[in-house]
């Protein structure tokens, strides 16, 4: 009970920051928006499963939902070190892996609000119209993202101390590590997106619910992890 | 004004030290910062550590205060070993670092109950301590200020508040008296005496030989990541020898 309490309220405090500096979502918001706009004036206006927008779309999409999240996951341990706020946390009693559930999960909410905004952005530059998937499309969503936020927070506190680099450090060292989880939303996209994603390239696409016990079992894992790394990597 | 008798109560006989170490080393790279250390604190002592920068002497406290790890030799605080339950030794020991620890986007006032949220205090017990601290150091009428545009000197007092949320039975400063003016330094004088005073320990670092000789019980001098001097006072022992090359 109090774990959760400790968790609630690392949270919490986080969300009032967010909310008071406004630069964590409205930056990933931009990012989102500009990757998509650009992506859509190349590829033109046909619309349709086998049409440009339709074949590469859902991809453009998925890598726009991961660049601008790590966007969020940088500034997640950026405004911690520019604040001074970790050392409140390394002089107190709370559990480091407790913090890291917490940091998981406020900067999971804000990728969740952006990529329901970059969804909302994708739907009208792409024409995007397979709503009764919207349900399977957000929870794809949240499964994927929270893959990259379990795996990224890590990353992001043991980059967060190395300045200028540590936002292209956290791209290097992620998304070789989200390669498989990346496979496997392209390859469920085709249904979700009712799109023929790279001409059929990737194989035969794999069925919703197949895809989110897979990305369960990586974001379990991912998590796990994590919780066991994250003290050792904030303890020096 | 300031109990030293613990946030969480903790029960059972009370270590007669507050500190105790034996050849803890620090390395960093190639660089020894730490290099053998031994030392006893009693508990209620007030020792001042001093010396020149670079010496070791904020690395000795954050040993002490387990923010970091000696990479060898024994540390235990409050009869806890510090690598160990670093947990239940931060749970007695307030710090007052260089930096303030606070969250520049909350008030003083969300700052202490963000401490409060993580060291497990609420409700009334404490909003009476907020109140109590912010009168303490002079910040009760900025309480509800956001501490991003508070001057250093404010940080300072704010910071040393936060350090005393939950009651530690050990106060650790660095440097405390640094950007506060003359009315800040009176009432940390104060407030480290009212401390001690009932029964707290306290480990203090300056460079200002006056405040050593007005508040504190025993002095230390840290030269090269060893102690090369303490006082004739019997409330510290030092020892330590030349680190490994």
């Amino acid at each position: 009970m109090r774990s959760i309490r400790l968790v609630a309220a690392i949270i919490r405090w986080d969300v009032i920051r967010e909310m008071r500096r406004r630069d964590t979502v409205p930056n990933m918001i931009l990012f989102a928006l500009l990757v998509l706009f650009v992506a859509q004036m190349g590829i033109g206006p046909d619309r349709g499963p086998e049409s440009a927008a339709g074949r590469v779309g859902p991809v453009f999409f998925w890598i726009t939902v991961l660049f601008a999240g790590t966007v969020g996951l940088a500034r997640a341990f950026s405004v911690e070190r520019e604040s001074d706020g970790l050392g409140a946390i390394l002089t107190s009693p709370a559990d480091l892996g407790l913090f890291y559930l917490a940091k998981v999960a406020a900067t999971w909410a804000y990728v969740m609000v952006m990529s329901a905004a970059a969804l909302g952005i994708y739907s009208v530059l792409f024409g995007f119209s397979a709503w009764g998937k919207l349900g399977l499309i957000l929870g794809a969503e949240a499964v994927f993202s929270l893959a990259y936020i379990a795996v990224g927070v890590v990353l992001a506190a043991m980059t967060s101390s190395t300045g200028g680099a540590s936002e292209v450090l956290l791209r290097i060292l992620l998304f070789p590590m989200m390669i498989p989880i990346v496979w496997l939303t392209l390859r469920t996209s085709e249904r979700l997106f009712e799109a023929e994603i790279a001409g059929g390239a990737l194989g035969p696409p794999i069925r919703p619910m197949h895809f989110f016990a897979a990305a369960l079992a990586f974001d379990t894992i991912y998590l796990c992890a994590g919780y066991l790394l994250f003290p050792k990597v904030l303890e020096e | 004004m300031m109990s030293s008798a613990g946030a969480d109560g903790v029960d059972g006989p009370r270590p007669a030290l507050a500190a105790r170490l034996r050849g803890v080393r620090k390395r960093f790279g190639y660089r020894d910062v730490l290099r053998g250390v031994d030392l006893d604190i009693e508990r209620g002592a007030c020792l001042a550590v001093a010396g020149p920068n670079g010496a070791g002497k904020s690395t000795l406290l954050r040993i002490l205060s387990t923010q970091w790890t000696a990479t060898a030799g024994e540390v235990e605080v409050l009869g806890l070993d510090a690598r160990s339950e670093p947990l239940a030794v931060r749970r007695r020991v307030g710090v007052c670092a260089h930096e303030s620890f606070l969250r520049r986007e909350l008030s003083l006032e969300e700052n202490l109950r963000f401490a409060g949220d993580l060291f497990g205090l609420r409700g009334k017990p404490l909003e009476e301590r907020i109140g109590r601290l912010s009168e303490t150091f002079g910040l009760a009428h900025r309480r509800k200020d956001r501490v991003a545009i508070f001057s250093q000197g404010m940080l300072r007092r704010a910071s040393l508040a936060r350090s005393l949320l939950h009651e530690p039975e050990l106060w650790i400063l660095d440097e405390p008296f640094s950007g506060l003016d003359a009315a800040g330094r009176d009432i940390l004088r104060e407030a480290i005496r009212a401390f001690h005073g009932s029964g707290g320990t306290v480990v203090l670092v300056t460079h200002e030989a006056a405040l050593s000789e007005a508040l504190a019980t025993s002095t230390l001098r840290v030269e090269g990541g060893l102690l090369v001097s303490g006082s004739a006072g019997d409330a510290v022992s030092v020892g330590g020898g030349p680190g490994e090359p």
